[in-house]
């Protein structure tokens, strides 16, 4: 009995320490980049476009945080409804046919392939062979293709998730599958799905490699003219940084991109919270 | 009413769940299914509205006739589970108010109409014995009611779309006995104009509201006749073994 109860305490002690080194670990991250970009994050920094000689000493990132909306924008139009329904057809029809379990390991296969070669296969696609050439359309749907199977995933799962009896109490009353899909499996997972394309989102905005290939520069004017080259958040750090042009404004850049990513995951998670609220 | 069921066998996969059933249930009443667990009755229910084939592996042969017209000849299994209504172990309130819950198989099927709506509303949850209780609050989220009420609420929901059967698996075993005794009363008054299937763990309750009982086990007919008999005359061992307790 004591031994048991002490095992049940260490183990508890282990799971605790754990959750709090996450916690020490992300408001380390926080706490340093503020401590090394704070400065920088000014209202002039977020209004104006970087200046001075290397271009990116002075000014700020308005174009650049203008280009990963935009980016990030296509990315989620590009992607969310072909996601949707992919999920819907791998969680509401075709049981146990060969075709589905294919659909479902070339989506979990699409999920691994490191986001440089989507970024590749950007280039050579849309870039190159549909003649996009270097531009936001080409970065936007390179991040599409990226974040595809992450919202089919998670909007297959959170279908999944809704309770198994409501189906069968649908079908029993001989309504058809898609009168119960839009009035109970997707109203009640429709806060989980959200939550899964905005998750997406994030992953999309802190992409690096499939917009180095395919859409970024370091410079770029802020016409927002789908064929033209953008700039973007991750892509300005990466060259303020790998260059040496200044490490204030890459650490100002990497601040508000982890603020812009927080934001994004906590309003996915409150989403989620919501899930199975409301008292139905 | 009636309910035939010719030479009905269920597999699974290749495992055999029901074997070579007939049985024959004509015009209304109650007729009790009793067995032990996993002899096959909630397979059966699920047979007579088509909703067996939604599981994986689901193989039949046999007939099944609902007013003497074969019921797997079509392929339109949703027009047969609109007409064989089924209640479901665990009462599921769908997450909606309790007013469309009732109204979401009438809305599905075309009616528009507000009036008609509010009527077949008002006469299912009469008939399900719920109207009294939530007659001010249809517009509140049927997932508050209680246990007792969300398993009538399923049976109103059922009966708003008028079937010609009505089928419920071990309706009460969630609830409590006063719930119980409320569905039993309900389902009897039911009776008088719609043909009921129930499967019971409770043989008492068995005993109290079914005219005619049926005895499964391991996927066959061991006895069926009317209840009366079925528990005081059994004419098979097993029956006799089965309702005094020794094999359940
Ligand atoms: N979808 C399925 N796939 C495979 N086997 C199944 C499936 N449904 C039922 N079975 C099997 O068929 C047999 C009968 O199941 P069924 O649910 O009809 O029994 P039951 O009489 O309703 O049992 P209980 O009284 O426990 O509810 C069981 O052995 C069960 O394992
Ligand atoms: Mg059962």
């Amino acid at each position: 009995m004591i031994l048991r109860s002490f095992l049940d305490r260490f183990l508890l002690a282990v799971f605790w320490s754990a959750g709090l080194v996450i916690l020490l670990v992300l408001t380390g991250i926080i706490g340093y980049l503020l401590l090394r970009g704070g400065s920088s994050l000014t209202l002039e920094f977020l209004t104006t476009a970087p200046k001075g000689l290397p271009l990116g000493t002075g000014g700020g990132v308005l174009p650049a945080i203008k280009g990963t909306l935009m980016l990030v924008l296509i990315a989620v139009l590009a992607a969310a409804a072909p996601g949707l329904i992919t999920a819907i057809y791998l969680s509401e029809y075709g049981e146990s046919s060969k075709f589905r379990a294919l659909v479902n390991i070339t989506i979990q296969c699409m999920a691994g392939i490191p986001s440089i070669v989507t970024g590749l296969f950007g280039y050579a696609f849309f870039v190159v062979y549909l003649g996009f050439g270097i531009s936001l359309l080409a970065g936007g749907l390179s991040l599409g293709i990226m974040i595809f199977p992450v919202i089919v995933l998670t909007a297959r799962d959170a279908l999944l998730a809704v309770n198994e009896q409501y189906r069968l109490a649908g079908a029993a009353l001989g309504v058809s599958r898609w009168y119960m899909l839009h009035r109970v499996i997707i109203p009640q997972s429709a806060p989980a799905i959200l939550s899964g394309i905005l998750l997406a989102m994030g992953y999309a905005a802190g992409a690096t490699a499939p917009i180095m290939v395919t859409a970024a520069v370091i410079s770029a004017g802020m016409s927002g003219g789908l064929m033209e080259p953008v700039m973007a958040l991750p892509y300005h750090l990466y060259i303020l940084f790998s260059q040496h042009i200044s490490m204030e404004k890459a650490y100002g850049t990497a601040l508000l991109l982890v603020l812009l990513l927080l934001f994004l995951n906590v309003t996915a998670l409150l989403l989620k919270g919501q899930h199975g609220k409301g008292g139905y | 009413m009636s309910v035939q069921v010719k030479n009905w066998s269920v597999f699974f996969e290749k495992n055999p769940v029901l074997q070579n059933i007939d049985l024959e249930f004509n015009g209304n009443g109650i007729f009790a299914v009793i067995g032990p667990s996993g002899c096959g009755k909630t397979t059966l229910l699920k047979s007579i509205n088509r909703t067996a084939e939604l599981d994986h592996g689901f193989n039949c042969g046999g007939t099944i006739l609902l007013n003497g017209e074969d019921i797997y000849q079509k392929n339109d299994a949703a027009s047969i589970r609109r007409r064989v209504g089924m209640v479901f172990q665990t009462p599921v309130a769908l997450p909606m108010s309790v007013r469309e819950n009732v109204l979401f198989g009438p809305r599905y099927f075309g009616e528009k109409n507000k009036q008609k709506l509010s009527d077949i509303c008002e006469r299912s949850l009469k008939q399900a014995g719920l109207w009294e209780e939530v007659k001010d609050k249809l517009g509140q989220p049927a997932g508050e009611l209680s246990g007792g009420q969300k398993q009538r609420l399923a049976i109103a929901r059922a009966l708003a779309v008028e079937p010609e059967v009505l089928l419920l698996d071990e309706p009460c075993s969630s609830l409590d006995p006063a719930s119980t005794m409320l569905i039993e009363r309900l389902l009897t008054q039911l009776s008088g104009t719609l043909a009921i299937v129930l499967v019971t763990h409770n043989l008492f309750q068995a005993k109290r509201v079914a005219h005619q009982t049926l005895l499964m086990m391991a996927g066959q007919v061991v006895e069926y006749g009317p209840t009366e008999q079925l528990f005081s005359k059994p004419s098979r061992q097993e029956t006799a073994d089965f309702i005094s307790g020794l094999t359940w």
